[in-house]
């Protein structure tokens, strides 16, 4: 959930893993079997960026058009459970 | 503190040269942001968590016979990997035990030893079987199919039945035998003997839910197949 509110705080931005890392606070570990879960259901494009002299390609990321809309539903029915009273009044 | 980030970066190479080609390229991504993580301790943890990339397991269910070329590719990535890392870790097993061995001090531990080593070559032989067959280029979507069916049963066969509790059973009476033969020459180390018993024990019977699990997965996937 971390990593799908982080991509769509620029969600038309390509991104890199360092930074996703950074500004989720998520390890490296963490982060890159979740990357790797979006992208085998489609909800996450990948690209190698193009060669600079002197330093290897970086890749990017940026959530398809599924994976923004998969993003957005799943933070609205987070933040409609988060809003929910714990319990329920039981009128008698 | 050059030594760390180099240190982080062979990490790397190890992680990109024993992936499956499917993620390969995930850890050849987290190599290429190493030069951005200014820190070096930091970048030596980024490294570290590439070990995880590993043991990711990459599934694709074929949802139509279209799917089917990709799914059997991803298994045969899985297959192979499995062979690999099984491969390293088990000879690397092999040869500390069979080094042990040769210095071990009396006959319980000996016999230990000896049935260990054996075991290890056993699950060896066992990790090349299990290895996928290479698809013909030519192949028809009929023959892919056919062949993703037969992996998807030897898989299932890998993780139950004779292949899995033999490799069970095999692994038990040389570590048994070991511990046993700890306690009886050093009575000191009674303790310490009993609690890598009970920890063997503990992961050998962990390792049964694991294993079931996974044939059951591929019995389901063997069956949506038929379907």
């Amino acid at each position: 959930m971390t990593v799908l509110a982080d991509f769509l705080e620029d969600p038309h931005t390509w991104k890199y893993g360092y930074d996703i890392s950074r500004s989720t606070g998520l390890k490296s570990g963490t982060l890159y079997p979740i990357l790797m879960r979006l992208a085998e259901h489609g909800l996450l494009q990948t690209s190698w960026e193009l060669a600079e002299t002197g330093r290897p390609p970086r890749h990017l990321y940026k959530l398809t058009k599924n994976g923004l809309r998969y993003s957005q539903e799943q933070l609205i029915s987070a933040d409609v459970a988060m809003n929910q009273p714990p319990f329920r009044e039981v009128k008698a | 503190m050059k030594i760390v980030r180099q240190a982080a970066a062979s990490i790397l190479r190890t992680v990109i040269r024993l992936a499956s080609p499917s993620t390969q390229s995930w850890a050849k991504a987290m190599l290429a942001e190493l030069d951005s993580v200014g820190n070096d301790w930091a970048a030596f943890l980024w490294a570290l968590g590439s070990v995880r990339i590993l043991f990711v397991r990459q599934t694709i269910h074929p949802m139509g016979l279209s799917d089917i070329p990709a799914a059997a590719k991803v298994l045969a990535d899985r297959m192979n990997q499995r062979t690999r890392l099984g491969s390293v870790s088990v000879s690397g097993m092999a040869l500390f035990f069979g080094r042990a061995f040769l210095h071990a001090s009396d006959t319980f531990q000996q016999v230990g030893y000896a049935l260990i080593v054996a075991a290890m070559l056993y699950m060896l032989f066992q990790l090349f079987a299990g290895r996928p067959r290479r698809i013909p280029a030519i192949a028809d979507l009929n023959a892919r199919t056919a062949l993703y069916r037969s992996e998807l049963g030897r898989e299932r066969d890998f993780h139950s039945g004779y292949w899995f509790w033999s490799r069970l059973a095999i692994m038990m009476p040389g570590f048994i035998l070991l511990c046993v033969g700890g306690m009886i020459t050093h009575p000191s180390t009674t303790h310490s003997q009993i609690i890598l018993l009970a920890l063997f024990l503990v992961f050998s019977a962990l390792s049964i839910p694991n294993n079931l699990s996974r044939a059951r997965s591929y019995a389901r996937q063997l069956h949506d197949l038929g379907l």
